[in-house]
């Protein structure tokens, strides 16, 4: 008979948790490096929209957020990755921040303060999760005796190391990217967003490239896992997963486990990360996005990946759902008007891999509120 | 006191939809009251002259017009019957793409929070004209689908499509944000 498995048991302080959360839009990694101490990276919002997932569930496990989470990633500012950071930053007082390098630059800083003015009109949020973030820590640093530099704790680049553990257990967490050629470009591709002259105040697009966000690999002794953001493979060696793959900075471990980049997508995918940085057979993790005119990961994507490891979970399958059933009037105009009519799923899936460290035990895997093996 | 009866099934025809429904009847159970109804079918004796020829009434009455010089019963100003338009649906939008002949768009129910969010791929045809030179990413809309009973009592099944105008970036608005972001970048950029 199988163990019962709750999502409200904390690991032990020897066991490293990867949860992976996603509902149809949106995903946050939740991280025990142990020992009590997390790390979140991304944030998307709860199933009621009120509080970010991370909080939620750490909250769920009785872990004191404000002096437990020791580290906040956000990998890139797109609103599917960073809603709700603003909060979680704020929650999280002992958290140092961290985030891309390709932000770095007074072109980033023009789409925040573009955002300031944009957010009355459009409600739109993702510069300005980034600015609240800035804002609390500049009040944190300010508060000390020793204020110097503000910004980010660290900005995080190809072979940046983000945390290591004190103590005997041995963990550390590492950027893979963005590459030293991504960054340069970084500034040329904000200013394309920056607004011009009679142009109407709208939304800033999702344009930016994805090669901006921070990958991760998380090491302990007995296991390491990839986290893959939403890097892509690019033509270009010097950006995305090919200047990972040539870096000479990143860890030379392979890993047993990755949350795969992009939503599972072909642009997200390389063979060299399941040559070069995976262990045969990994397992799995994917979160859709169905927000696209196509959702992610489409059924191709899946064969794709299924292809590659017979180990795949996502965290809300299928990735899209019927819209809300309305009146009969409405639904007939809705019929007659549209090509294509779907609703992304509200609820926040959640899979969740716990690896001992001190042994070669086998890794759990258990699935929550609609995530699946596929 | 002449009576219009709705009909059970009262036939739209295409200049009314305006190619906006694409369906080809008014559904006569829908939720409007037998108030709205009886209210205006006053209408062809109140008119002097210059009624009956909208096109929402066209070709649905059945009684021909009545043209009178002078009325015959004035009633106090502001009992006319009016059009009214009952709302059963609305969304505020956001354009995610804009292709060659539709653009795709996230819907936020307006009237309940709780629903989730909706992907729609629409026609640009369906957009007004005068509002399609603002679709673009990003643009903010309001998508609103309802029963609009007019003045002479006809029920037609609407949906109207507007974007949201939002202000214009200026010379100046641009400078602010120039400043503000060699401020943001003097305090929190790494240099």
């Amino acid at each position: 008979m199988k163990p019962t498995v709750s999502i409200n048991d904390a690991p032990a302080s020897d066991e490293l948790e990867v949860s992976v959360f996603g509902p149809g839009f949106g995903e946050c990694v939740v991280v025990h490096l142990g020992d009590g101490k997390w790390m979140v990276v991304d944030s998307c919002l709860n199933d009621s929209r009120t509080e970010p997932i991370a909080l939620e569930y750490l909250k769920s496990l009785n872990v004191d957020v404000a002096s437990q989470i020791k580290l906040i990633v956000v990998t890139h500012w797109h609103d599917d990755h960073i809603r709700g950071s603003g909060e979680l930053f704020c929650a999280a007082d002992s958290a140092r921040f961290v985030c891309s390098a390709a932000l770095n630059s007074k072109e980033f800083f023009g789409i925040v303060a573009a955002s300031e003015q944009v957010r009355s009109v459009t409600r739109d949020s993702s510069a300005s999760e980034i600015l609240t973030i800035l804002r609390e820590n500049h009040r944190r640093k300010g508060r000390g005796t020793t204020f110097s530099q503000s910004g980010p704790d660290q900005w995080a680049q190809d072979g940046s190391p983000l945390y290591r553990s004190s103590g005997c257990r041995n963990v550390a967490v590492t950027a893979l990217s963005p590459s030293a050629q991504t960054i340069t470009d970084a500034a040329a591709n904000f200013a394309k967003l920056l607004p011009s002259v009679s142009e109407q105040n709208r939304r800033f697009p999702r344009c930016s490239p994805n090669d901006q966000s921070v990958a991760l690999i998380i090491e302990s002794e007995t296991s390491s896992i990839l986290l893959g953001a939403d890097l892509e493979a690019v033509s270009d060696p010097e950006r995305g997963w090919q200047a990972i793959l040539n870096s000479p900075l990143r860890p030379q471990v392979k890993c047993g486990a990755i949350k795969l980049a992009h939503h599972g997508s072909g642009n997200g995918d390389h063979d060299g990360i399941w040559s070069a940085l995976l262990k045969p057979e990994p397992l799995s993790f994917v979160t859709p996005f169905t927000r696209g005119k196509k959702p992610l990961p489409s059924e191709a994507d899946i064969r794709r990946l299924k292809s590659r490891t017979p180990h795949l979970y996502c965290t809300a399958w299928p990735p899209s759902q019927k819209p809300p059933r309305r009146h009969r009037s409405v639904e007939r105009t809705i019929r007659a008007m549209t090509k294509m009519h779907r609703a992304v799923p509200r609820s926040v899936g959640q899979i969740r891999l716990r690896v001992s460290m001190n042994d070669d035990r086998q890794p759990t895997i258990a699935t929550f509120n609609g995530a699946a093996r596929l | 006191m002449t009576t219009l009866t709705l009909p059970e099934r009262v036939p739209i025809s295409e200049a009314e939809t305006h190619g906006q429904l694409g369906a080809d009847h008014v559904d006569s159970t829908l939720n409007i009251s037998g108030g709205i109804v009886q209210e205006s079918l006053l209408a062809p004796t109140l008119e002097s002259g210059t009624g009956w020829n909208s096109q929402e009434e066209q070709g649905t009455a059945s009684v021909r017009p009545v043209h009178l010089a002078k009325p015959l019963i004035r009633l106090p100003e502001g009992t006319l019957p009016k059009k009214r338009m009952l709302v059963l649906q609305q969304w505020e939008g956001v354009v995610t793409e804009v292709a060659a002949d539709s653009f795709f768009a996230e819907l936020q129910d307006l009237g309940d929070s709780s629903q989730p969010i909706e992907i729609v791929e629409i026609p640009i045809d369906e957009v007004p004209k005068d509002d399609q030179s603002l679709l673009a990413s990003g643009s903010i809309f309001y998508w609103s689908i309802g029963h609009e009973t007019s003045a002479g009592g006809q029920l037609r099944r609407i949906s109207e499509i507007r974007m949201r105008r939002t202000p214009r970036w200026t010379q100046q608005t641009i400078r602010r944000v120039i400043e503000r972001a060699e401020e943001l970048f003097e305090t929190h950029g790494q240099h």
